[in-house]
């Protein structure tokens, strides 16, 4: 494959990237709901099922809707990694191929670390939903009139999170940060830099779990943005060197990406 | 990662980590073998504590001075940086120190000569005085009521109480009985203490920098001549911090106020991002609030009145959620029903403190913006008539280069880096907004609009009346303000690193870098952003990508 077949193989996709792209966001948002009204319902709130998207409101209503979200957020994954990952992947390699050995070896690095970005993947789904469960409990405990069940479920979800974290630990020192403005490290020792230390949890509260679990997920976040950032760049200079122009105004849509809804957390600094 | 060839580090104190400076001088007393001189100037000024120390020994050594409650910097060995412990930092060569003396020389009879006249006070209306006094002694007004309700729950509970001995004398109460006569007691010292408790309120530690006197000889004796000029009282002490931002109060409450003892705090943006002329008639505008000595009472006053309500009216603390807690747990129907009673009432009190709060600010503004007003003339005065829309202007931007400077080091933050030197940061970012920027920035200037809530007059009003007065101003020299104060870039790091600490930022000693690499930095980093979108075509969203 050449560099203009890749890029072009990319390109033609992108209606149908798009169109998936869309449905996995707004799936994964089910799911987050889905996941929100079941740690209110455990907790012993009564809930609007219709305002969660859930058809009953009880927990077996709200679990077999969840049950049932995943399976749609799994198979649309599955979808999206044919039609935009692997076109992807295959852009990049083909680039990658093409550079100059300076940039490749930095390249490769990248793309080493993109690639251990799979196994977070699950961790990556469960952080945020997790988080909004957690944010909504907390937010509600000192508050008057709340059901018994309120610290059970949080202590619950902490322990989630907890077992979240653990997982996160175990991958995150096998993975590589490999940013040209960083040190080579672990994003295990990456995440302990921006203050979020997973490796003791003994004794931690709700609230210091939350702390950690949105942490973890904006260190996440921002290795891979910056990861991907630094790759396609690498990229594109082969392509541009190859005469395969990127398109000028997609550079300003662009630059505007960041800040976008789904970005939120993309370019929050560490806790401050 | 810079440092990797370093080998040795010194350790420099950066003053007092908002807490008392003689609690920090105890302290260092206490656990590190220094004298009480020793401890005093180690807080005073920046002094080199510890050198030669490896990169571990020197972040350990800032953490347990952290913990002492004094900011520290350490910083990597250079032929320079190589003195004694426990001295200041030694000047480079004997030509530096002798300029500065000849730049601070050179200052001084500038200053002499440019102001040779004496700088009358201007007049006021009576007008102005009379709704002074009247602006008072409203503001009275409503802690009068508090406190005369504090004092009636005082007078009730007690009066209570003398009483319980003679209800008892006809008849000895059962259990029950009891108990219900102990409810009122319990109401009447619960709400006491609730409504008292906002008297005892504590007010913020100032959190700037104290200028040493001795190091910054120049900027101190410019400022008192200025004052002197005025015929104001010289400041006792001058702060410098981060905030675009200058003001003039008093140094320890009202006896302060009285006896004259007032403190100038000068954000150093303004000095990084001004000329001299715009910045003097920043201090003029200082002094201005100093030459009528009531009416900074009054405001004081005032002010102090308006925050101690809002306390009342919406300061809710630890101890209002603990009695909701009580009595959601309280095993006891009378406990219960006393403390329901309780909040009831209480909560009534923070609704009649919130209108009053309301009226009472409404009312203060007004004064406060006639103030300004009067500030401004001297402003004015000393910088000429014609300055006052670039002062305001200049201001703004710099606001705006200062918020710029903000999501610049929260971005390169995330790479573990931060700006060194914050004031001239947001200088640079000011210089480089565009001409479109600083357009907007002005055009919204001339929209604002004097609401009934402001402390100050909207500028274009104040612009307006201060080009009314047409003075031709004194100070008209508009060399770089940042010459005033010596050794500004050191100074403006300290302020920096204190300013890191403040937030809350940990381990900062090794993430401070340089503005150029903070500027190249941020550079790599929208790089990257921008290569995503445009290799992506705009369809990058935060989920991991399965390469394969």
């Amino acid at each position: 494959m050449t560099l203009e077949e890749a890029r072009n193989s990319y390109q033609e996709s992108l209606k149908r990237i798009e169109a998936q792209l869309e449905l996995f966001w707004q799936t994964v948002e089910k799911c987050r709901a889905a996941r929100q009204a079941i740690g209110y319902l455990e907790a012993g709130y009564a809930i609007d099922n219709e305002g969660f998207g859930l058809s009953g409101d009880t927990l077996d209503a709200a679990q077999a809707n969840y049950q049932q979200f995943s399976r749609e957020l799994k198979d649309l994954q599955a979808r999206l990694s044919e039609t935009m990952d692997k076109v992807l992947s295959d852009r990049i390699a083909v680039a990658v191929e093409l550079m100059e050995p300076e940039f490749k070896a930095r390249a490769v690095l990248l793309r080493q670390t993109l690639v251990q970005f799979r196994q977070v993947n699950s961790i990556w789904l469960d952080l945020p939903e997790i988080l909004r469960v957690l944010e909504s409990l907390l937010r509600d405990q000192g508050q008057e009139d709340t059901p018994d069940g309120l610290d059970i479920a949080i202590n619950q979800y902490a322990q989630y999170g907890k077992e979240l974290l653990m997982q996160f630990s175990h991958i995150a020192k096998d993975v590589e940060v490999n940013l040209e403005t960083q040190e080579r490290q672990s994003v295990l020792s990456f995440a302990k830099a921006w203050d979020v230390d997973v490796e003791s949890l003994e004794g931690l509260g709700a609230v210091s779990i939350y702390r950690l679990l949105d942490g973890c997920y904006r260190v996440l976040n921002f290795v891979s943005y910056r990861t991907l950032g630094e790759l396609a760049a690498l990229c594109m200079k082969v392509e541009a060197a190859h005469g395969i122009k990127n398109e000028a105004d997609a550079i300003e849509k662009d630059h505007e990406r960041p800040t976008s809804k789904d970005m939120e957390h993309q370019n929050e600094g560490a806790p401050a | 990662m810079e440092g990797n060839s370093v080998h040795h580090y010194f350790v420099r104190s950066a003053g007092p980590l908002d807490q008392d400076p003689d609690l920090v001088k105890d302290s260092l007393v206490r656990h590190l073998n220094v004298t009480e001189d020793q401890a005093k100037k180690i807080v005073a000024q920046p002094v080199t504590l510890k050198k030669r120390l490896t990169e571990e020994q020197a972040r350990r050594y800032v953490k347990v001075l952290g913990k002492l409650g004094l900011v520290a910097e350490m910083h990597p060995h250079t032929a320079a940086a190589d003195v004694s412990p426990l001295e200041g930092p030694k000047p480079k060569g004997k030509p530096d120190i002798r300029q500065q003396r000849a730049e601070t020389q050179h200052l001084i009879e500038l200053f002499q000569e440019t102001f040779r006249e004496p700088i009358h006070h201007l007049p006021v209306t009576l007008a102005y005085k009379l709704g002074l006094i009247s602006v008072m002694m409203i503001c009275l007004i409503a802690p009068l009521i508090y406190f005369s309700l504090v004092v009636g729950a005082v007078y009730a509970t007690w009066s209570y109480v003398a009483y319980l001995p003679t209800l008892f004398a006809n008849k000895t109460p059962n259990a029950i009985q009891f108990v219900v006569f102990l409810v009122p007691i319990l109401i009447g010292v619960i709400f006491t203490l609730f409504l008292a408790k906002p008297l005892f309120a504590g007010y913020g530690k100032r959190s700037s920098l104290l200028l040493d006197r001795n190091k910054y000889k120049r900027f101190y004796r410019l400022i008192e001549l200025l004052a002197e000029r005025m015929a104001v009282p010289a400041p006792s002490a001058i702060y410098v911090n981060e905030a675009v931002n200058a003001s003039v109060g008093p140094e320890k409450g009202f006896r302060s106020l009285l006896k004259g003892e007032l403190v100038l705090t000068v954000g150093l943006p303004l000095v990084a991002g001004m000329n001299s002329r715009l910045f003097m008639g920043i201090v003029a505008h200082e002094f201005g609030h100093m030459t009528q000595r009531n009416a900074l009472l009054a405001n004081t006053l005032v002010n102090r009145v308006n925050a101690w309500m809002e306390q009342c009216a919406f300061g809710e603390d630890n101890w209002d959620r603990r009695l909701n807690k009580w009595s959601e747990y309280s095993p006891i129907f009378a406990a219960d029903m006393a403390i329901f009673l309780c909040r009831y009432m209480i909560r009534m009190t923070r609704v009649l403190m919130k209108y009053l709060f309301l009226f009472n600010l409404r009312t203060t503004r007004w004064m406060s913006r006639e103030m300004e007003y009067d500030a401004d003339r001297y402003e004015s005065l000393v910088a000429g008539s014609d300055k006052s829309r670039e002062i305001a202007e200049t201001l703004r931007f710099l606001m705006a280069g200062r918020q710029l400077s903000d999501q610049l080091a929260r971005a390169t933050w995330n790479d573990n880096r931060l700006p060194d030197n914050l004031p001239q940061l947001v200088a640079l970012m000011t210089e480089q907004l565009t001409v479109e920027q600083k357009q907007h920035i002005s055009a919204q200037m001339e929209q604002s609009q004097t609401q009934v809530w402001d402390t100050h007059p909207a500028d274009n009003d104040r612009i307006a009346k201060a080009e009314e007065n047409n003075f031709k101003g004194i100070w008209l020299h508009d060399f770089p303000a940042s010459r005033l104060i010596p050794d500004f870039d050191a100074l403006c790091k300290t302020v920096t690193m204190r300013w890191y600490h403040q937030v809350g930022l940990k381990d900062v000693e090794k993430a401070v870098s340089p503005t150029k690499e903070i500027l190249q930095l941020d550079q790599q980093q929208k790089t990257a952003e921008i290569a995503v979108g445009t290799f992506l075509n705009g369809m990058y969203s935060p989920r991991v990508i399965a390469s394969h």
